[in-house]
């Protein structure tokens, strides 16, 4: 990519930002949600995309990090009266850490082990969290105090999408992104052409569990009550992963496409029907690995309105 | 009248050709080998045979009868045996199981159990380990299993690929032994073979193929003998 | 001999690798002349892949050492002995498939270079096998012999010293052998040491300034190609034991 184009592309990003600022002031409180949801459903689509899209590893498992992040905020925020903004940081870093613990062991593991194995953390913090009720609540969940907050819950997520979208695009456009994806395409030659593979995987999962903690932090002090069950849903991975996969894993405009055409889809279309909802789901996430694998930015490069690879 | 024979086979891998008008024949209880380098498409010609792979030109017949565009379990019907590169057993399974697939195509249970008593008698070996798993025998154990189980279908003809690779010296002599074992039984066996020494020896004749093609052929110990058949394995 | 004359890139001492219960490589030693093109040679399953296999990191040997530049290499992980300047290509080439000729040269570079350094070695390489005009092309979409050579520069990114092919002609037609092979003798010419392991002797005994030949897990013999040929030893591991 030139210069050109990628200041091209700051420039559209500027622009963006500045539309989603002035947003909120012009519209009523459904609508900034709802675009505030959008936007976490973008972090969390591009988060799952950097390690599952570029290395290859599919995480089964990453609602982990957003739970994580949800209760360390849910905790602090409840428990010892800290300010919610100032909990961010530290759930981002929870999310991070719990990444190295998971990470070093479940790396190793290939394809589908992997997905199982992050599968079964994700279920084993729920577990985790029910039991020990003295730190978490358990199941009754956790209550925050009743504030107003959702001009500034908005603006955080805001400030969080940003920060994931300009990390993402750094991965996608750097030689970094380059080596993850040779771990993914043959990880046996990679490690054999120099790359320390454990390395670069843990360094992928780390930025991959940062964002979807802290947009979990965010998103439980706009709801205002979280509990084990809905904050490791696993069908929130299975929504990133969906998302990434439709929009186009591997790049960077693929999962945030992904991400805005179904939670527009799934907000107005799907949820008229109320039961058939997960079904459709299903039935789309079928159709997509069937007939686009490569999701939507692979069906424009087989057009070739598109260009092949990220670094030119 | 021979009993298998080749004439002018084309063949190969998709866009790749192996093998360039070879031509040979086996009568009926003879040893024949088929030595040359790496490369050579000693094993392709297997494949032909078997129906493996498709021909691009010239004929095949065993027993009188075309063999060629037909499946691989209608080849062994027809009384031909076939024992892979590599010894391919079924590792998770014993070695009696793996006869019982040997002999899948025959139906009359009293055949099979007779079948089953011949590779027996042959290899007591096999005799001995009938219950043990398949993956846990030795390599020149898993060969026998593999041509045991090739036998099953009480073949006229068996085709031996490769049947000394990997096998340490000791069971080379031990597979060697029962192949002439087989032949004075009355099975007529046509052997691929890398170690093209102690094939010629047991063989009452040879083809040396080189890049695809027919470069020499005549009794096993007239190639034994021959220097430029030697020669031509490292380029010379 | 002269050995002492001849300056040694790489020596292999008592190599040994076990693989439940085959000695697959069983007592190997070897050392390969520096700036030259050296061939490795023995029949299937003669140790010589697992040998590569031992010298690039994939295995671990169970006993022996691997000397390089007075390091012992034995027990590293490929990606550090690639980081000493050892690269190697693969039998069935190993190209990033879903990648473009370019990423898949430019993903061999350490971060730590330059973007434009890096850039600039791509270009030339992709110059040198002529690959260029398929440059953002996906290395999938590429012919096998493209593929070979693909590999075959990937390899060059990072100017290593010691360079093993394994099997460059596997596959190969003819007239993209003699140019794959007319570059192997030019990064010769460029001072690097070269290692063949090949089935097919033309290459060997015509490229190749010394022959390395396994037979058994070991080292049965070593000269240039007409010492080779005659060698009775040699001959029998080929034609077979009696």
């Amino acid at each position: 990519m030139t210069r050109n184009e990628h200041l091209r592309n700051v420039a559209y990003m500027g622009g963006l930002l500045l539309f989603l600022s002035l947003l909120p002031f012009l519209t009523g409180v459904y609508y900034r949600s709802f675009v505030m949801f959008t936007m976490m459903w973008v972090v969390l689509a591009l988060s799952w995309n950097i390690i599952s899209g570029y290395t290859g590893y599919i995480s089964f498992g990453h609602v982990l990090f957003y739970g994580v992040g949800s209760y360390v905020t849910g905790i602090l925020v409840v428990d010892y009266g800290w300010h919610w903004l100032s909990t961010l940081a530290v759930c981002g870093a929870m999310g991070v850490a719990v990444s190295f613990v998971v990470g070093y062991p479940v790396l190793r593991l290939k394809g589908p082990y992997f997905a199982i194995a992050m599968l079964g953390a994700a279920e084993g913090m729920r577990v985790l969290v029910t039991v020990w009720d003295s730190l978490t609540h358990g199941g009754l969940g956790i209550i925050f105090p009743n504030v107003e907050n959702s001009m500034e819950t908005y603006f955080a997520m805001l400030v969080l999408m940003f920060c994931t979208i300009g990390v993402s695009y750094w991965v996608g456009h750097s030689r970094f992104g380059v080596r993850l994806n040779a771990i993914r395409e043959d990880e046996l030659a990679a490690e054999a052409l120099g790359i320390n593979t454990t390395r670069y995987k843990l360094a992928a999962f780390a930025l991959s569990a940062f964002f979807p903690a802290i947009a979990g932090a965010i998103q439980a002090n706009k709801t205002l009550y979280i509990d084990p069950d809905t904050e490791f849903f696993i069908l929130v991975t299975i929504t990133m992963k969906l998302m990434a996969m439709f929009g186009g894993k591997g790049t960077v405009v693929g999962p945030v496409v992904g991400a805005i055409g179904l939670y527009v889809v799934q907000e107005f279309v799907w949820v008229q029907f109320p039961f058939l909802h997960l079904l459709m789901f299903g039935i789309f996430l079928i159709l997509v690995a069937r007939f686009m694998p490569r999701g939507l930015v692979g069906l424009f490069i087989a057009r070739g309105w598109a260009r092949k690879g990220m670094v030119h | 009248m021979a009993l298998l024979e080749l004439r002018n086979i084309e063949a190969g891998y998709g866009r790749i050709q192996i093998l360039y008008q070879v031509t040979l024949h086996v009568q009926a209880k003879e040893v024949v080998c088929v030595i040359g380098p790496n490369g050579a498409g000693k094993s392709t010609t297997f494949k032909v045979i078997m129906g493996f792979i498709d021909h691009l030109g010239g004929d095949a017949y065993f027993d009188g009868a075309s063999i060629l565009g037909h499946r691989p379990d209608q080849i062994l019907a027809r009384g031909l045996g076939y024992v892979p590169q590599g010894r391919i057993v079924f590792n998770q399974m014993t070695v009696r199981e793996n006869l019982e697939m040997g002999g899948f195509v025959e139906r009359d249970r009293q055949k099979l159990k007779d079948a089953m008593d011949y590779v027996f008698t042959f290899f007591p070996r096999l005799a001995e380990r009938q219950k043990q798993l398949a993956g846990t025998m030795s390599g020149g154990e898993q060969q026998m299993l593999a041509m045991g189980r090739a036998l099953m279908t009480r073949p006229r003809m068996l085709m031996l690929d490769e049947p000394s690779l990997g096998l340490s010296p000791r069971f080379v002599d031990e597979i060697f032994d029962k192949i002439v074992a087989l032949a004075r039984d009355n099975i007529t066996i046509m052997l691929v073979e890398q170690n093209a020494a102690r094939a010629l020896e047991i063989s009452h004749r040879g083809y040396v193929l080189e890049l695809g093609r027919n470069r020499h052929e005549g009794t096993g110990q007239q190639l034994l003998a021959d220097p430029e058949v030697r020669q031509m394995y490292l380029g010379g | 001999m002269a050995m002492a004359e001849q300056d040694i890139a790489l020596e292999i001492r008592s190599l040994h690798k076990d693989f439940g219960g085959i000695k697959a490589v069983d007592g190997c030693s070897l050392a390969f002349p520096r700036g030259q093109i050296s061939g490795l040679i023995g029949p299937n399953g003669s140790g010589k892949t697992t040998t590569f296999n031992l010298l690039t990191g994939l295995f671990v040997p169970d006993s022996g050492e691997i000397l390089y530049n007075g390091e012992n290499l034995a027990g590293l992980k490929p990606y550090q002995i690639f980081n000493r300047g050892i690269t190697r290509t693969f039998q069935i080439t190993r190209i990033y498939r879903e990648m473009t000729v370019f990423e898949n040269m430019l993903s061999v570079t350490p971060l730590i270079v330059s973007e434009r350094r890096a850039r600039e070695r791509a270009n030339e390489l992709m110059e040198f096998v002529n690959l260029t005009p398929l440059r953002d092309e996906y290395g999938g979409n590429l012919s096998y012999g493209q593929q070979k050579l693909l590999e075959f520069a990937r390899a060059l990114m990072t100017d290593p010293e010691l360079i093993l092919l394994d099997e460059p002609a596997a596959g190969v037609n003819r007239t993209l052998l003699a140019d794959l092979l007319e570059r192997i003798h030019e990064i010769q010419r460029l001072g690097k040491t070269v290692v063949i392991i090949e089935h097919d002797m033309n290459v060997i005994m015509n490229h190749c300034e010394k022959i390395f030949v396994m037979d058994y897990g070991v080292k049965i013999a070593e000269g240039p190609a007409h010492e080779i040929q005659r060698n009775e030893q040699v001959i029998e591991a080929y034609f077979g034991h009696r």
